[in-house]
């Protein structure tokens, strides 16, 4: 078992909490798993991106070309790496910020969620990275049957601001909603 | 019969490498006569510079470091951060602490790193030849300003005592007796701040009787006409209070 | 033993910390920060010290007191600031004083991964071409196991340490295992210069000078290069470390170190998917360099070389061809300027080269 994915948006969407989280849960669970973020200067609103490799065995290239997953939060993104998932593998497109896209490519399955418009109706752009969670960690039920691993470690992370623990949990559960709906 | 005069122990019974004239040697005996007056020579450490400076490694009957170019004061940080209980000095010429070390003289006075740094400022650079230095004063003829310098020069103890670590800042010269038991004075006071956790600096005026052209029976009143245009003497920090 | 899942610059720098040191001294620079600041919550707890300091210059020369002073001292940087440590590393190989100098690779003025310092370390550190001793990681893990160690080797071989990383593996995160803490130690291969009590005075060392009235400058310096030069060649006896990956039966190899060669395990999987006896060797000790190991693929019947690095023009390649039996075809893949290679394109110039050769 191989699975490689890429989280690809700008600054400030969260994709590293994203990307962290589902490597410490793989870490747990005592997969072979790499994390390598890819940013530029510390500076808000640049690309920023990063990927994640499970596998039962040691892993070589931690950054693959193409992907089991792809995340693409924003214009930019989309229209730099859209091509770059494997046949069979799922490319989410953030369609609040990317109304408009091209057919997928041969073999790929396309899921359209307007993540920030998730965000929007629980009043609070800021768990974003939860939202995108909760909808990726729907599509990785074959490695983690139980999406609510995912849901426990961001909580757990979250212990020592309790004030955000309930909305975050919402945000995680309504983003994987979206997800479960969308695959029906 | 009754000694009254000896070398200092501090100071090495080798012949000195400095040119006859040369008030480095003056202050080396000065430094090494402090440690002796201290009881301090066990604990003592010199980080070395490189120029005519340099020179106070064979001279100094106490522990010495070597270090680069401009670099000394991050090496007596280091080193006294390592070994708390040696006292450091740290021994610069002005090519070395007001040119190349400019940023290492200010960063270690910044941090206030319990310290002595005692900077010999000749205004050329000795050991190359005489060339202009940044401490070089404005109109002064060398051999790479020959129609008379342009620059007006650094004036070092002024520019550290406007930081707020340093603890003793002074300036003095040894071009006759009066000066030079102030200027003992002074590295006694630099070094007893040191090992209270202090940084102290004090820059000692020194004529270069080989590189001027100020022979050696001139050089005291040329010093004495350097302190009256360019390089006032006195106190600029004590006990961390600007004077 | 201790496991976690750090990023590598954390990774290092904890591993360094247990293996004993008393100074970090550094300067910021991207992307090998993280090392800085990880040192500045955890040095001060293991008992040692730390200090960011005005610039690159400051930082290697308190790493040069304490190595002249018996102490343990490490530091972390990329391209631009190796170039201003430059001073004190000359000094430091001349004067036979060890620090370790953690280097994150970037690609010039652009923070991505690059290999293009490999000339650099490699090649003679500074002025005067005196060589330090050179490992290149390629997991996180293996830094951790090779920063542990790094100080006690430079105690030894009394020259500078590079560890040369990349951005990549600086930033990234992977599974560790870390080892015990151990305590630091002071040489025993010089009198630390730090008070003369009980003792005659010594001065610390620097660059080669006469031992004795008869011996002139000259000479001094010659003999303290042959000296070096000396250890130079046993290094390469003894010294040498490198790994093999299916090796045992190949016909090619891949030659890459560092992150480039994790990448080529999976080019040699895919070769060996598609039936070719492919295997890779991958150097840890970059200076000294394992040139007999790579001098002795013509009798292992090796038939084709490609070399795999993130570097243009080509470094390691040249390295590989110097001691290659030249009746081997030798040639290179190499992506730079931050782009990263890749194991796909590695593959096809695998089967390029041996399409090359079986013609």
């Amino acid at each position: 078992m191989l699975k490689s994915m890429y989280f690809a948006g700008i600054g400030g969407q969260g994709l590293q909490v994203v990307g962290k989280t589902i490597a410490e849960v793989a870490n747990e669970k005592g997969y072979h798993v790499t994390y390598s973020p890819k940013y530029g200067t510390a500076k808000r609103g640049a690309l920023t991106s990063c990927f994640v490799v499970i596998s039962d065995e040691e892993i070589g290239n931690p950054r693959k070309k193409k992907q089991d997953l792809l995340l693409v939060m924003e214009p930019k993104a989309y229209a730099q790496f859209h091509h770059d998932v494997k046949p069979g593998g799922t490319l989410v497109v953030n369609s609040t910020l990317v109304p408009q896209v091209e057919e997928p490519d041969e073999g790929v399955k396309q899921v359209n969620l307007p993540l920030h418009g998730i965000c929007a109706e629980l009043g609070n752009t800021k768990v974003i990275s939860s939202v995108a969670l909760g909808a990726v960690a729907e599509l990785l039920t074959d490695i983690f049957p139980d999406t609510e691993e995912f849901l426990g470690f961001m909580l757990k992370q979250l212990s020592k601001r309790p004030d955000l623990l309930e909305l975050n949990k919402k945000a995680f559960e309504a983003g994987n909603k979206a997800m479960k709906d969308s695959l029906a | 019969m009754e000694c009254v005069y000896k070398r200092p122990e501090a100071l090495s019974p080798y012949p000195g490498m400095f040119c006859p004239g040369c008030h480095h040697a003056i202050l080396i005996k000065l430094i090494a006569e402090v440690i002796d007056e201290m009881g301090i020579r066990e604990r003592a450490v010199l980080c070395s510079p490189i120029g005519c400076g340099g020179m106070t490694v064979p001279a100094s009957n106490y522990d010495t470091i070597f270090s680069l170019h401009g670099r000394a004061p991050s090496t007596a940080s280091a080193v006294k951060m390592l070994s708390p209980e040696s006292v450091v000095i740290c021994y610069q010429g002005d090519g070395d602490a007001a040119a190349i070390g400019t940023a290492e003289t200010v960063h270690v006075a910044r941090r206030g790193d319990p310290v002595t740094v005692i900077f010999a400022n000749n205004g050329v650079f000795g050991m190359t030849g005489g060339q202009a230095a940044p401490t070089t004063r404005l109109g002064d003829r060398t051999i790479t300003t020959k129609k008379g310098n342009t620059y007006a020069p650094i004036k070092v103890p002024e520019m550290i005592a406007t930081l707020d670590a340093p603890d003793y800042v002074a300036r003095c010269a040894v071009n006759n007796p009066k000066h030079i038991i102030q200027c003992k004075k002074a590295i006694r006071h630099a070094l007893e701040r040191q090992m209270e956790g202090k940084y102290s600096l004090v820059e000692v005026l020194c004529s270069c009787v080989t590189t001027t052209g100020v022979k050696a029976e001139n050089s005291p009143e040329f010093i004495d006409k350097v302190i009256e245009t360019d390089f006032p003497l006195g106190d600029f920090k004590r006990d961390g209070k600007r004077v | 033993m201790e496991k976690a899942f750090m990023k590598g610059n954390e990774a290092v720098a904890e591993a360094v910390i247990r293996g004993g040191v008393d100074l970090f001294a550094g300067y910021p620079i991207t992307p090998s920060s993280e090392m800085l600041e990880y040192a500045s919550d955890h040095v001060a707890e293991a008992g040692g010290k730390f200090i960011q300091v005005e610039s690159e210059l400051a930082a290697s020369t308190m790493l040069a007191a304490a190595g002249l002073t018996g102490r343990r001292a490490f530091t972390t940087t990329s391209g631009p600031g190796l170039a201003l440590m430059t001073e004190n590393l000359s000094n430091m190989t001349l004067s036979r004083v060890t620090a370790l100098f953690v280097v994150v690779q970037r690609a010039a003025n652009n923070i991505t991964p690059e290999q293009a310092d490999y000339n650099y370390a490699t090649k003679g550190l500074g002025h005067n071409g005196q060589r330090g001793y050179v490992i290149a990681p390629s997991t996180v893990q293996e830094a951790v196991d090779l920063a542990y160690t790094a100080l006690d080797i430079g105690q030894e071989l009394e020259v500078p340490v590079l560890m040369m990383m990349d951005g990549m593996l600086g930033q990234m995160e992977e599974p560790i295992v870390l080892p015990p803490h151990k305590p630091s130690k002071l040489s025993t291969k010089l009198i630390p210069p730090t008070g003369c009590k009980g003792r005659q005075k010594v001065d610390s060392r620097s660059m080669p000078r006469p031992r004795s009235l008869t011996e002139s400058m000259e000479d001094a310096l010659e003999r303290a290069r042959n000296e070096l030069y000396q250890e130079n060649l046993r290094w390469v006896e003894e010294e040498v470390k490198y790994e093999e990956y299916m090796m045992d039966d190949a016909e090619y190899v891949i030659v890459s170190y560092g992150s480039s060669a994790r990448i080529c395990r999976d080019a040699v999987n895919i070769l060996r998917e598609k039936g070719y006896r492919v295997g890779m060797f991958r150097p840890i000790t970059l200076s000294p360099f394992p040139e007999k190991q790579i001098a002795a693929f013509k009798e292992r019947g090796i038939r084709g070389v490609l070399t795999v690095e993130m570097a243009m023009p080509p470094m390691l390649h040249n390295d590989v061809r110097l001691h290659l039996d030249q009746t081997i075809p030798c040639r290179f893949y190499n992506r730079c300027g931050g782009n990263m290679v890749d194991e796909n394109e590695a593959t096809d110039a695998m089967i390029k080269l041996i399409e090359e050769v079986q013609k």
